[in-house]
């Protein structure tokens, strides 16, 4: 019987003006059977920096967050201070 | 409940899954392998039966032949146990699920929600954690923690947070603070701004310190309120290096 540890990003969620919540979930398995699942959840803001995140979440960042999109977002931010 | 063959209640032979599942004589079977399932046999209209799964299978939806609960296809796990009323001519219709993963007395939503506009609906729940952290003017140079926790409860579109974090040195940002890292977006409703519960350690105010989550954000306003009734951020200058701050939110997404 082998317990191993994984973690994994479980969902990617596009919101209509760019940001992109993440759900990352770390999984205890045994014998490769998921055992036990906590989720971690993170948002991430149009043009913020994508270096620490998962590849598949550069990649959707890369591919949503145009121009357009970023800077929409910070005069949206903007105008609500 | 309905009746065939063998009389009520009474358990038939194993069948093995197959794209056209034949039933034969009983009310309760169970089905072996994992072939997708399209179709079942015939039976008199108003007969159910009961199937239960030895492994995982796909039961294929269709809007006449196999209607099934939500009208999506069903990923069985082995003990999982569906009772179908057939409506002649081929055509049956789900009308109980019990899935064996399902813990006696709890109630399982999907890991991806299947959203409802019903305002009566219940249609998630999800628990999990977040890490809070802390910026001035919209940066954190040099800011580090000794603590940074947060747990999340999600009932529907209501999402419960609460995080504490403690620094160790606050780095040299200047500016407005903001709590940052929210688990989910708050609504986009106009005029929705949701205040939180704050608890402050080490952090200097005047009168009485608030938190505000605005719409459509993640980051918790910072401020202080005189008991005149002027609100100010609180900045970089109330904060020292071991400063502590500890926060509830209860916010529509």
């Amino acid at each position: 019987m082998a317990i191993t540890e994984k973690s994994v990003i479980s969902k990617i969620e596009v919101l209509e003006d760019g940001q992109i919540q993440v759900q990352r979930a770390n999984l205890v398995l045994r014998d490769n059977v998921e055992i036990a699942k906590e989720y971690h959840r993170h948002v991430l803001e149009p043009g913020q920096s994508t270096v620490a995140e998962d590849a598949r979440v550069q990649a959707v960042a890369s591919a949503v967050w145009t121009p357009a999109v970023i800077a929409a977002r910070a005069a949206f931010l903007a105008a609500q201070s | 409940m309905g009746k065939y063959g063998a009389g009520p209640y009474e358990q038939g032979p194993n069948i093995a899954s197959a794209a056209a599942l034949p039933i034969g004589a009983g009310t309760y079977f169970v089905v072996t392998g994992t072939v997708t399932i399209t179709s079942l046999g015939t039976r008199p209209a108003g007969d159910e039966i009961t199937l239960q799964f030895s492994g995982a299978l796909i039961l294929t939806y269709n809007a006449t032949t196999l209607i099934l609960r939500g009208a999506v296809n069903y990923t069985t796990v082995a003990g999982d146990i569906i009772t179908l009323v057939s409506e002649g001519s081929g055509n049956w219709r789900e009308i109980a699920r019990a899935a064996a993963t399902t813990p006696v007395n709890s109630v399982a939503f999907p890991a991806t929600q299947v959203a409802s506009a019903d305002a009566n609906t219940q249609d998630d729940y999800e628990e999990g954690s977040w890490t809070p952290a802390l910026t001035f003017g919209g940066a954190a140079a040099g800011m580090t923690f000794s603590d940074q926790a947060g747990r999340y409860t999600k009932v529907g579109n209501l999402v419960h947070a609460a995080g504490r974090l403690v620094l160790s040195a606050k780095g040299s940002s200047v500016g407005a603070a903001k709590l940052t890292g929210l688990p989910f977006t708050s609504a986009n409703i106009s005029a929705y701004y949701i205040p939180a519960a704050l608890y402050l350690n080490g952090v200097s105010f005047a009168d009485y310190p608030t938190a505000v989550l605005a719409l459509n954000d993640t980051k918790l306003s910072l401020a202080e309120n005189t008991n005149a009734g002027v609100e100010t951020d609180l900045a970089e200058t109330d904060f020292a290096n071991t400063s502590v701050v500890s926060v509830t939110v209860v916010y529509r997404v």
